[in-house]
């Protein structure tokens, strides 16, 4: 090998650690999953006590209030690190899936949990390529998962089950994910 | 006989350099990055780190800007689109360069470590 092979070798490495160093700072995701998960276990417990034609006002209520404390969270931690990420296709990834959740009562009906969870799945998909996280990926998976498997048996109380899983799945992929220098 | 064009005469010089390319690497992965970020992540001296960035500013690739935030001034840096697309095609011509090496490597192979001297 010349030195000139073995620079460029070199190179690469170095330009591969570089990146890899970039993106494991930007590991930030872990505060929406752990947002969402804590409002999507509550929508359960909504669901079970409450009245669950009235999760629809309950998402709407608690949804932005998430949505905000993570682009707060986002903003403070990307301006701490010095290294600020472009919003708008987090903002976009959000909208449509938001938008698709909210739409998916009126296109499935009676019991609609499972194709919002399947919904739910394609929009953390986006948010697994932002974030070039396998992590978030498996739990795009894990909601599609769930979704397919609640189309296809019949429980009780079905939106509450779908609730609580989903928000175990959120709360322990938050739990994968999160740095541990953020708890220190 | 067609010349095959070899893939070294794709690395552009002005990215190419080790610190520039680092800097065009970390800027590849976000909207824009601090000055001291930037310095800290390649474990250069502020004064080595300006002197690349000008080069990387007069040729086009990237944008400074200082910005006063409380009682401190921070220099944020961001690639223009040219300067994305000019890592984007070193970057290639990188791993074509490499990706060769490795064929060459198994069809013969040897030591794969650093040569013992330049001569």
């Amino acid at each position: 090998m010349s030195w000139e092979d073995y620079e460029l070798r070199r190179t690469a490495e170095f330009v591969e650690s570089v990146t890899a160093s970039t993106r494991s700072r930007l590991t930030l995701f872990w505060f929406p999953m752990a947002a969402f998960g804590f409002v999507t276990v509550g929508a359960a417990v909504f669901a079970v006590i409450g009245d669950p034609s009235w999760l629809g006002v309950y998402w709407l209520a608690t949804g932005p209030v998430a949505g905000l404390a993570t682009a707060r969270h986002y903003r403070r931690s990307e301006l701490e690190m010095g290294l600020i990420r472009p919003a708008w296709p987090y903002l976009l990834s959000a909208a449509v899936l938001g938008a698709g959740a909210f739409a998916m009562p009126l296109v499935v009906t009676p019991d609609p949990a499972w194709a919002i969870s399947v919904w739910t799945g394609f929009g953390y998909s986006l948010f697994a390529w932002l974030e070039r996280s396998p992590t978030v990926a498996l739990v795009a998976g894990s909601f599609v998962g769930l979704g397919m498997t609640f189309r296809t048996i019949e429980v009780s109380n079905e939106t509450a089950l779908v609730s609580a899983l989903s928000g175990i799945v959120l709360l322990v992929g938050s739990a994968n994910l999160s740095p541990k220098e953020d708890f220190a | 006989m067609i010349e095959q064009r070899h893939p070294a005469i794709d690395l552009d010089d002005t990215v190419h350099q080790r610190v520039r390319l680092g800097v065009m690497a970390i800027l590849a992965e976000v909207k824009q990055a601090d000055f001291a970020t930037i310095r800290s992540t390649l474990e250069v001296t502020p004064g080595n780190l300006s002197q690349h960035l000008s080069i990387l500013e007069q040729a086009g690739l990237v944008e400074i800007d200082k910005a006063v935030e409380g009682k401190r001034v921070r220099t944020w840096v961001r690639a223009t689109a040219a300067g994305r697309s000019a890592y984007r095609s070193e970057m290639n011509a990188l791993r074509t360069l490499v990706n060769r090496l490795d064929r060459a490597r198994v069809g013969s192979p040897g030591r794969a470590g650093p040569p013992q001297s330049r001569s």
